[in-house]
């Protein structure tokens, strides 16, 4: 049995530590540049949803009838610094004050090493927890969507549940240095430490709100197992197996970005630590970002794969479930406003071992969002959401499966 | 003291020779319209004297430019400079900077720095410069180097005055990064009388890309 030492916490602790206490060995000389970023999010939420998935429940939403009004949207901490000339550090810490096991926790916290280009060929590193680069909305510090309060699903998802916990490379060819116009990169990492990625999407669904997991913190579950646990944690290494992912991007800066990426976190679904499973997880994902004058935006983002736990002949799992879903946006800015719609489309369904758990999601959501920036760090968002379709999970839950759940948030934010 | 005696050769030579161009008194003026007929702006123009061949006159150690960073953008975008000019390359912004290129013409990085601390770089080949920051992907700046002493950007109208030409066979060259021409400049020919005042309209057969986003000043995250 894998002890609760060999979870992200060592390796994550160790990492916040080093970000944390190189700087006290490095000389004053050295700091070109460091920025801590305050950012403070108080919103109003009125919604219908029924019992969140923060609560335990399968409401697909952060907040639910019982757990709106005035709440805290986030309190976060954002350190980028300089180490050496070409080695940088940074961490994020937040709270939600929505009784996760850690009040305050990290989302990520990794070192960057980014030397010169001597030619049109530049390589990057990084080591740490991070995001892998797939979402092309969450642009703002803190890995916020820059668009609207809440990103779409595949960005929730990765938020609830991913976080590279290893080293990822990347080279890029910079033509936009050699007027030819493009950045071509090629991207790759190996991690660890997130075995169960899966559990979240297989027995909910997908989702949208601005939720993201700590490393050192989890989500409520909402099926009892034969655990104590009332907490899914997302950051353990079950299996000691490394996954990888595998990426390429063309850019041509400021205007146009075209991603793709496969995942597969080579898990073995027979393995469990006692409390979590190790869940294997594969998908291929792609997007589009293309900006246009004066100052409109297009993201189109599409995610698909499957997920699966539990011995099986094959080694492919007991239970499986795919996933997939897309999403487009619109964005424009209008001098101090910004106006944004996004189509979310969510589909799960489970593969194989229905009889144990039959799950399945086809629902279509609608963000509107609307920012006004007052300048000087303030800005306030008002952002409309609807999810509408069927998850027949709910029906486990005595829920009937078609389901409708509208939230209206209404958040001001400080950052200093 | 021995500088000094150059300095004021040089300065010397420097007026002779400008005091000789502008004897000649030929001027050109260049419209540059996009694929509608509109005026594109920002595009570098340079006239080079192709007969008789151009006497170069003496670089002058004094030539000197500047290339600021103001809300994380270089500032001018494109400068165009004559072959062996200083360039100057503050940090106006509050937060530092990796300034670097790997172009041919000039390689060079300035490490991680604030405010006005490197004394200014001499571009002494001829050829386009392109800088970067190496903290924040999205700056780029343009430094066209050129041995002609006559050049110049064309203004907010798409034109540009170039004065005190010299009669004789020239080519006329215009460059923008925005440009998708079949070449990665337009060029002319045109013969240039003593005293000529001379219209040349150079209008691009390609639709441009698009201008540059001016990106909000706080930093977002870089892509890759």
């Amino acid at each position: 049995m894998i002890t609760e030492g060999t979870r992200c916490g060592g390796l994550c602790r160790a990492l916040f530590l080093v970000a944390l206490g190189c700087p006290v060995a490095v000389p004053a000389a050295d700091w070109g540049e460091q920025s801590l970023e305050v950012q403070v999010d108080v919103r109003y939420a009125s919604t219908d949803v029924e019992r969140s998935f923060t609560q335990g429940g399968l409401g697909l939403g952060r907040f639910d009838e019982d757990h709106d009004g005035p709440q805290l949207g986030r309190l976060s901490l954002e350190y980028r610094g300089a180490l050496t000339e070409t080695l940088g550090a940074h961490v994020t810490a937040d709270t939600y004050a929505d009784h996760d096991k850690n009040p305050i926790d990290l989302t990520e916290a990794f070192l960057e090493w980014r030397p010169y280009p001597s030619s049109a060929w530049r390589w990057r590193t990084k080591l740490g927890a991070f995001y892998p680069p797939i979402s092309l909305e969450n642009r703002d510090t803190g890995w916020r969507s820059s668009y609207s309060l809440s990103p779409g699903a595949i960005n929730t998802w990765l938020g609830e549940e991913l976080r590279t916990i290893g080293a990822e490379s990347s080279f890029t060819w910079l033509g936009s240095r050699t007027d030819k116009g493009v950045d071509l990169s090629l991207i790759g990492a190996l991690y660890g430490w997130n075995d169960p990625l899966g559990v979240e999407i297989f027995e909910r669904g997908w989702a949208i709100h601005d939720r993201q997991t700590g490393l050192f913190g989890g989500l409520p579950k909402i099926f009892a197992d034969s655990t104590s646990r009332h907490q899914v944690e997302f950051f353990h290494e079950i299996d000691n197996r490394p996954g990888y992912y595998l990426g390429a991007q063309a850019s041509w800066p400021e205007r146009l970005v075209l991603r793709v990426l496969h995942y597969d976190n080579r898990g073995d679904p027979r393995a469990s630590n006692g409390y979590e499973k190790a869940w294997l997880t594969r998908f291929d994902s792609a997007g589009l970002r293309f900006e246009w004058q004066p100052d409109w935006t297009l993201i189109a983002q599409w995610m698909n794969g499957d997920t699966a736990v539990g011995a099986s002949a094959d080694g492919l799992g007991f239970l499986r479930t795919a996933f997939e879903s897309y999403f487009g946006l619109v964005s424009g800015v209008f001098g101090p406003h910004r106006l944004t719609v996004r189509y979310d489309r969510l589909t799960t369904n489970t593969l194989r071992g229905e009889a144990y758990f039959d799950g399945y999601q086809d629902a279509n959501g609608w963000t509107f969002g609307y920012g006004f920036d007052f300048g000087n760090g303030w800005q306030l968002w008002i952002e409309g959401l609807q999810v509408k379709g069927e998850l027949e999970q709910r029906s486990l839950l005595g829920l009937d499966p078609d389901f409708r759940e509208r939230t209206l948030q209404c958040a001001f934010r400080f950052r200093y | 003291m021995r500088h000094t005696h150059l300095n004021i050769l040089y300065s010397v030579a420097g007026a002779l020779y400008i005091w000789a161009s502008s004897a000649a008194a030929a001027a050109l003026h260049v419209d540059v319209l996009d694929r509608d007929g509109k005026p594109v702006s920002d595009v570098v123009i340079v006239a080079s004297l192709r007969t008789p061949p151009q006497t170069l006159g003496p670089l002058l150690p004094s030539s000197h430019a500047i290339m600021d960073q103001i809300d994380r953008q270089f500032v001018p975008r494109i400068l165009v400079i004559r072959t062996g000019t200083a360039v100057d390359f503050p940090n106006s912004d509050t937060v530092a900077h990796q300034v670097y290129s790997f172009s041919p013409a000039k390689r060079f990085q300035l490490s991680l720095y604030r405010g006005h601390v490197y004394p200014p770089l001499i571009f002494d080949q001829p050829g386009l410069v392109v800088v970067g920051c190496n903290i924040h992907d999205n700056m780029l700046g343009y430094i066209y180097v050129t041995p002609s002493p006559y050049f110049g950007k064309t203004d907010t109208g798409g034109t540009l005055q170039l004065e005190g030409l010299p009669g004789g066979e020239y080519e006329i060259s215009a460059w923008n990064p925005r440009f998708n021409e079949a070449s990665d400049e337009i060029t002319r020919a045109l013969r240039l009388a003593s005293d000529a005042r001379q219209p040349v309209t150079l209008r691009l057969t390609r639709p441009l890309s698009p201008e540059p986003r001016v990106r909000p000043t706080k930093a977002n995250r870089s892509d890759y």
